[in-house]
């Protein structure tokens, strides 16, 4: 696996085209090269994580299936259509979502007026007034509190709301990074449940994680990222037993 | 939306129990409930609890519908004018020029829509444009070329076509000098757009002989630093309506009719409709993206918000609502100078904004107000001397609100200066000459029938003045009831200083004055005025 091209392949046997396709994408931040030809698919209806170290790119990935930064090699394909020249904004149209890392909820705002930035490019108000009340439903806390401005709720609310804020676009692809941040436990566990959740009503997940044994516990299948190279591809179970994986990640 | 609303307006027990300042108190036999917020189920409570000197200003101002609230300030703005140019109003503010009050109104107005034009830029987008001043130069000088004889055999468009052709010229030029700049933030925005600003005013100032290669003379471009004279007036309609309105205006209110008065009301209108265009514009999706973008621009992005869009719109929008005015303004002038448009003038709109609070209408339309007011009031000693002494006083209630300790203060004060002015006149006789070269308006005379005036009193008076400084400082920094003594000390030496150096010289005063106001009000309100305090999340 130190050969950069060796990377290794994962037998699906899906048949359906995936969701989002990672073909050979290479990122740079100036001179420093960041992903190494990185190849990664997400299916209709998955739910992946994405598992590594610090500074092994994780981020990194997530914001070049977003657009904030451009590769400079290799194909992003979003739902069968090449979208690494097109901006944000049309990936979001199209169906991304992001659950940005430290939440990053706008703080100046209500919590109903975060809502409504998430379905920003939406124009048809009345199903947005339906999302608005299932996602309420799903945060109840946050129904309570949606007059109340974003800087005076908690971690684990701004996070309930970066979360509803995200499903906000109905995504058909939501991107997570690092929900599991600075959440006390049981905190964690309710919103990986709450990801589970909306994972089982259709929407794809994928999930950047550092709490690996936590991750692989919902999702169904992981990559396992090291310096900019994905170091290993599988089922979550079998990642779970995996010797390595084990030694290096799980530590146990 | 609180989950259980509450339907106790006005607590009784609240007002009885202990200090009013500490909010709501917990009603007894009332634990919280659980899974219901209380801070947001108890925000009326909140709001009523809000007391003092200030706090009962604004819950009274709240209770009246924003519909008459925008009538009344609508209908001060349309009659001041009026009022102002009758003769007994202007011969008892003592004013010679019949034209003053409603210039300095005018300018106000002016102002005022350039302010909410560069809090669009910074207060809602959050772009920290610093050649703001340029689009307001620029369409002066646009306004110039097509209103007056400068070009050819003179160049002279109607009104109802130039201001518009400058100001979507204007909005054009925000719109390319933002595209050029959309990929800085911050400090590297700032100094982008100053260079812009900088490179308007020289090129403004200097380009007097330009040569193109089809042209043998050089031609003068902007006339240099004396600018560009005798543009077109806006008139009324024609100038025989205006004329007939003028006559009419004269009978109806017995007040004189002035050019001024016509751009007054131009400026009050045009004011209208930005206000009205501007807050819609905040109400929308549009102004929702820029407050994302203001606060977290990635964040924005990733939420799908064309944030290189929005920034965009934000500077042609600020670039054209500048022009609407500088075009009318260069109009009233008849001249445009480049010394106008410089990086001074530039402060002084961000002090409007900062001062009556970022991202704030009203509050950035009082900023403009106190800003043009306060120097040109602070002219006349008189309004100095009134402004001084009264706005102390409501310095003092504000602060220490209507409380028995406002009154041993103020009361002891008092009572301590003719002790002291007794005892100097019983022991040292002569030294005390009790005159000061301030006129005889009664503030004055009854402030020296108190004070102990001797008859070296300028260094006096600026010895005063840094003790005064001095006492003040003691004031603030001392907690216990020391203070109240040094507070004494403060008004005293400070109403020295004032009747004997700095009522003498107003021009200084002056500065001195609004420089004061400007440190104090952004010391006690960071925020501005009005606008709101922001919370980062840490």
């Amino acid at each position: 696996m130190n050969d950069q091209n060796s990377q290794p392949k994962i037998e699906n046997s899906q048949s359906t085209p995936p969701l989002l396709r990672l073909t050979d994408v290479n990122t740079f931040y100036g001179p420093i090269h960041i992903l190494q030809n990185i190849n990664l698919e997400i299916y209709p209806g998955e739910l992946v994580c994405l598992l590594g170290g610090n500074a092994s790119g994780k981020s990194t990935t997530l914001k070049t299936i977003l657009g904030i930064v451009t590769p400079a090699g290799g194909t992003v394909e979003f739902q069968g259509e090449t979208v690494q020249d097109q901006p944000t904004s049309y990936r979001i149209e199209q169906g991304m979502a992001v659950v940005p890392e430290n939440r990053r909820i706008f703080g100046d705002m209500s919590v109903h007026e975060n809502l409504l930035m998430g379905a920003y490019l939406r124009t048809d108000h009345q199903q947005m007034k339906q999302d608005l009340e299932r996602v309420l439903e799903l945060f109840p806390r946050l129904k309570e509190r949606l007059k109340q401005f974003g800087s005076t709720l908690s971690g684990g609310e701004q996070q309930m709301l970066a979360m509803a804020r995200a499903l906000m676009s109905r995504p058909k692809l939501l991107l997570m990074d690092e929900p599991s941040m600075g959440l006390a436990p049981i905190l964690v566990e309710q919103s990986f449940e709450i990801i589970q959740q909306i994972n089982r009503e259709g929407t794809s997940v994928f999930m950047v994680e550092q709490n690996a044994n936590m991750a692989l516990s919902i999702a169904n299948r992981g990559y396992v990222l090291q310096t900019g190279r994905i170091v290993l591809a599988d089922k979550a179970k079998n990642l779970l037993n995996n010797e390595q994986m084990r030694h290096a990640y799980l530590g146990h | 939306m609180s989950v259980e609303k509450n339907t106790q307006p006005t607590n009784p027990e609240s007002e009885s129990s202990g200090d009013p300042r500490t909010g709501a108190s917990p009603r007894a036999g009332d634990s919280p409930r659980i899974g219901v917020d209380e801070w947001v189920a108890q925000a009326d409570e909140r709001k009523q609890a809000r007391s003092g000197f200030w706090g009962t200003i604004a819950n009274r101002w709240e209770t009246i519908p924003v519909f008459w609230r925008i009538g009344f300030v609508a209908f001060i703005l349309i009659l001041a004018p009026i009022v102002t140019n009758t003769t007994p109003v202007l011969s008892l503010l003592d004013i010679s020029n019949n034209d003053f009050m409603v210039r300095v109104g005018a300018t106000f107005l002016a102002f005022s829509i350039l302010a909410i034009g560069l809090n669009v830029v910074v207060g809602y987008a959050g772009l920290l444009d610093l050649g703001y001043v340029a689009f307001f130069g620029l369409a002066s000088y646009g306004y110039a070329y097509l209103s007056s004889d400068f070009i050819g055999a003179g160049v002279h468009v109607p009104y109802f076509i130039s201001i518009p052709v400058v100001v979507a010229f204007t909005a054009l030029v925000g719109y390319l000098l933002g595209s050029l700049a959309i990929r800085l933030y911050g400090d590297y925005l700032a100094i982008v757009t100053l260079g812009f600003g900088l490179l308007f005013f020289q090129l403004a100032q200097t380009l007097t002989r330009v040569r193109f290669f089809w042209l043998e003379r050089p031609v003068d471009l902007t006339r240099g630093p004396n600018g560009i004279n005798n543009l077109d007036a806006i008139p009324l309609i024609t100038s025989r309506i205006e004329e007939s309105i003028a006559y009419g205006y004269i009978y109806l209110f017995g007040s004189t009719f002035t050019p001024t008065i016509k751009y007054y009301f131009l400026f009050l209108i045009m004011l209208g409709l930005v206000v009205l265009v501007v807050h819609h514009m905040n109400q929308s999706r549009l102004g929702r993206g820029w407050r994302a973008m203001r606060e977290d621009d990635l964040a924005a992005e990733v939420m799908g918000i064309p944030v290189r869009h929005l920034k965009l719109m934000a500077f042609a929008t600020g670039a054209g609502i500048a022009a609407l005015a500088g075009a009318t303004f260069a109009a009233w002038q008849g001249n445009v100078v480049p010394i106008r448009y410089n990086v001074l003038a530039l402060i002084n709109l961000y002090a409007m904004v900062v001062l009556g609070g970022l991202g704030s209408l009203p509050g950035v339309i009082i900023g403009a107000f106190i800003y043009t007011l306060l120097p040109e009031i602070l002219r006349n000693v008189v309004y100095a001397t009134t402004l001084f002494y009264v706005g102390g006083l409501i310095g003092l209630v504000a602060w220490l609100e209507p409380s028995k300790r406002l009154v041993m203060v103020l009361g002891g004060t008092f009572l301590a200066g003719l002790l002291l002015k007794f005892l100097v006149n019983l022991l040292w006789p002569g030294f005390d000459t009790g005159v000061a070269p301030t006129e005889g308006f009664f503030l004055n005379q009854w402030a020296q029938s108190w004070l102990i005036i001797p008859a070296n009193f300028t260094t006096a008076g600026n010895l005063a003045i840094g003790a005064g400084i001095a006492a003040l400082l003691a004031t603030v920094s001392i907690k216990n009831w020391w203070r109240y003594v040094f507070l004494g000390l403060t008004i005293y030496l400070f109403g020295f200083a004032w009747e004997t150096r700095l009522a003498v010289e107003p021009s200084v005063t002056r500065i001195l004055v609004v420089g004061a106001s400007l440190v104090v009000l952004m010391i006690t309100r960071p925020q501005g005025l009005l606008g709101k305090l922001r919370v980062e999340i840490l």
